[in-house]
């Protein structure tokens, strides 16, 4: 039974669905702990800096975004908490989730076709790669 | 103190020196287009930002942002250098010092949260545009050959990063279209053919200007703007790499530091700059955090000159071109164009305005201007709809007032009250307002009094304790001598 | 929770820590099945056949799987076992498109980028063309 767990999530479609797995896998274990990452992207700083008015207006939209997730979680009776972190989003997870020794990480993935994935990046791809623990993607 | 000294300095070597190697890379072919935008030599922008790096290092008030010579400083100074020449450049660049300086000592830094986001998002846009139309001169009708580096050019700096992350892709663009330039002998504009690059270190002299109130009128506009807008990407760039990094920093040093930098630089030969959001940007990213990533690249910066400076005038301009272009792209704010649909139509407004002013004027401070006045102005326009509700309520009339109570306001405030009636009862309740001025209370006085002149009895009700404290302190109506025509 | 889990093996030390991460996600209703496939590019077959008969079969499954049955046994799992013969990618695929289940679980090398420009990465192919949630386990 998977006690220590981290989801990355963004609150689009996908990370809903891995939520939902989330749920699953914690309801076999009663002290099951979820962490909730959500990266803010170093590439959509000057993006999200220049659409805010303020650091406390950015802080509240990134944190809005986990709502549904969070809504979701609560559903499940789900023992969560949220962290949000800064830097590129495959690294930065890989370097928490290791750090933190977290026994599983799932992860939502947008289902990327070859061309894609060579243009954009597959962050679950690089997870996978580079995460010392098991990683559940979710798509 | 130690302690703050350690960790701004040594707690992250490794990853500063590596980051620091990397922008100076990035920074040098930046350094000489803007200067080409200003007009100037490629040695005024080099020295600049060599100068204005390795003193934020130590005065600036964010570790790990990245100053130097930049591109919205570069065009503000155009009409200067073309009328005036490089010598009242210097000068501006002193004065603007100066002023920044001034800035950081009152504190500034705290009225920029008063620039709105709509003013922000069109002055990034602007910027984007003028770094664009700056370079067409360059590439526009001068040869096919130019076109084919320009192309080149931008796909190396915009697919190379795919697969190489080590080394900037816009230095890889400039290495190896210089090296074909020179070996295959083909027709190009070249740096060389805009300026010259000294291998020597800045050294310091006064600028060669008269010291009058003459040269003081001609420069003082120009720094003035030159101050504004350094302080405005400045402090943007710093509320950015805060966010990066999820630390704080402080805005007021940061002002006096771009100050000191920009004070100095002027002095060795520099023209003023600012903090870099694309550097500042591409240091984080590279793993800089503290301030010794920003003095490395402003050292190494230096030192590639000195030693590369031969080669350096060899570099063809469809290159610096095509790294300008992609300057534009990334300093502008695709997302503007969702924004545009989704913001309300006032913000829309104001955005387009300052993008438009600057387009037109070529002036970004002006859009600025234009874009807080413009603001301020739906601003009020906004708060000063007041609307009252009139009831009737067991004999009385019951008047509710809700919004802002303040000079723009109270025209429809008092259009609101019907005054055609005789010994009634009147409650007006101020639960729902605000009242802000004189010119509010005023209006008060104006209906109450009124009202008594037809015999009819007010009472004025739920006043927040502000605004009762303004009204107990302005209002007249108490008085029995008072007479409208006390206001 | 899960009533339904694929665990694709290929009988590599891989494949059974997969099965351990599997017995974390199992509850009294979960039914694995171990799906082992042989790939004929790097299994030999009998002088003469052209398919692997039944007692070749029976002996690379208790060479094979023993160790991960015997995992399963001890903790109680219910479990059957499936044989299929080709290219793993493509069979795993093919077996979930066919055989609906909850999630996919796979053993994965832990190659670093050349190795995997070189070999190609099985999970990372199953990844993309899956359909289902895929535990990943190194």
């Amino acid at each position: 039974m998977y006690q220590k767990i981290l989801l990355a999530a963004d609150g689009s479609e996908h990370s809903l669905r891995a939520t939902k797995e989330v749920i699953n896998i914690a309801s076999l274990n009663l002290n099951a702990k979820v962490t909730v990452v959500l990266v803010a992207d170093f590439s959509n700083a000057k993006n999200d800096v220049l659409h805010s008015g303020s650091t406390v207006e950015l802080d509240m939209k990134r944190r809005k975004k986990l709502i549904p997730v969070e809504e979701l979680l609560k559903q499940g009776n789900v023992n969560y908490q949220v962290e949000i972190l800064h830097g590129e989003p495959g690294p930065t997870i890989n370097e928490y989730v290791n750090r933190e020794k977290h026994e599983l990480l799932v992860i939502g993935s947008r289902g990327l076709n070859t061309l894609q994935e060579m243009l954009l990046g597959s962050v679950s791809h690089k997870v996978v790669k580079h995460a010392d623990c098991p990683v559940l993607i979710v798509k | 103190m130690l302690e703050t000294i350690k960790v701004n300095w040594f707690s992250n070597i490794r990853g500063d020196v590596l980051a620091g190697i990397v922008v100076a890379l990035a920074l040098i072919p930046e350094a000489i287009a803007f200067s080409i935008i200003a007009g100037v030599n490629p040695m005024v922008g080099l020295y600049a930002s060599f100068l204005i790096a390795v003193i934020i290092a130590f005065v600036g008030g964010r570790p790990g942002m990245i100053s130097a010579a930049t591109g919205a400083m570069a065009l503000l100074m155009v009409p200067l250098v073309t009328e005036h020449g490089v010598e009242y450049l210097l000068a501006a660049t002193i004065l603007t010092g100066v002023i920044q300086i001034l800035f950081g000592v009152f504190k500034v830094a705290k009225v920029m949260k008063f620039i709105p986001r709509a003013v922000m998002i069109g002055f990034v846009n602007a910027l984007a545009i003028l770094i664009f139309m700056a370079q067409v001169p360059h590439f526009l009708g001068i040869s096919n050959m130019t076109y084919v580096f320009v192309a080149i050019t931008l796909v190396i700096v915009y697919v190379l990063p795919r697969f190489l992350k080590a080394i900037p892709a816009p230095l890889i663009a400039i290495v190896l279209l210089t090296a074909v330039a020179i070996f295959s002998g083909f027709k190009l504009n070249t740096v060389g053919d805009l300026g010259t690059i000294t291998q020597t270190l800045p050294s310091f002299f006064i600028p060669n200007v008269p010291f009058s109130l003459e040269t003081l009128m001609i420069v003082l506009p120009f720094s003035f703007a030159l101050a504004i807008v350094g302080l405005l990407e400045s402090l943007l760039t710093a509320t950015i790499v805060d966010d990066m990094t999820g630390t704080d920093s402080d805005k007021n040093k940061e002002s006096r530091g771009q100050g000191i930098a920009n004070f100095v630089t002027g002095f060795f030969g520099g023209m003023a700059g600012c903090a870099m959001i694309g550097q500042s940007v591409i240091n984080v990213k590279s793993g800089g955090r503290g301030r010794l990533s920003t003095l490395v690249a402003g050292l190494f910066l230096m030192f590639l000159i000195i030693v590369l400076g031969g080669l350096v005038i060899q570099i063809p301009m469809p290159a610096l071109v095509g790294i300008m272009i992609m300057v534009a792209i990334g300093t502008f704010d695709w997302s503007s164009f969702t924004y545009l649909k989704k913001a309300p139509i006032t913000d829309s407004i104001v955005m387009v305005t300052t993008v438009l002013v600057v387009v037109i004027t070529h002036d970004l401070s002006k859009g600025v201007f234009a874009g807080v006045i413009l603001s301020a102005i739906f601003f009020v326009a906004k708060i000063s709809k007041v609307t009252v509700e009139k009831k009737l309520l067991n004999e009385t009339i019951h008047y509710t007032i809700e919004g802002q109570l303040f000079f723009a306001s109270v025209e429809s405030f008092l259009e609101a009250f019907d005054f055609n009636v005789k010994s009634e009862q009147i409650v007006i309740d101020f639960s729902n307002t605000h009242v802000w001025d004189d010119s509010g209370v005023g209006a008060i006085d104006k209906v109450v009094l009124k009202y008594y002149e037809n015999h009819n009895q007010v009472t004025l009700e739920g006043l927040n304790s502000t605004s009762k404290k303004l009204v107990d302190k302005l209002a007249i109506y108490n008085n029995k001598d008072a007479k409208m025509s006390s206001h | 929770m899960y009533s339904k889990i694929l665990l694709a093996s290929d009988g590599s030390k891989h494949a059974f820590r997969a099965a351990e991460s599997a017995l974390k996600l199992v509850s009294e209703l979960t039914e694995i099945t171990l799906l082992y496939i042989i790939d004929p590019n790097k299994v030999s077959k009998a002088p003469g056949n052209t398919k692997f008969d039944e007692s070749f079969l029976r002996e690379k499954r208790e060479e094979k799987l023993q160790s991960t049955e015997e995992l399963f046994v001890k903790n109680g799992v219910s479990y059957n076992v499936k044989i299929v013969e080709g290219d793993p990618e493509v069979e795993i695929i093919k077996y979930v498109n066919h055989y609906p289940h909850d999630v996919l679980i796979m053993g994965s090398r832990g190659l670093n980028t050349l190795q995997e420009m070189v070999l190609g990465s099985v999970s990372h192919r199953v990844m993309k063309m899956a359909k289902l949630p895929v535990l990943v386990v190194k």
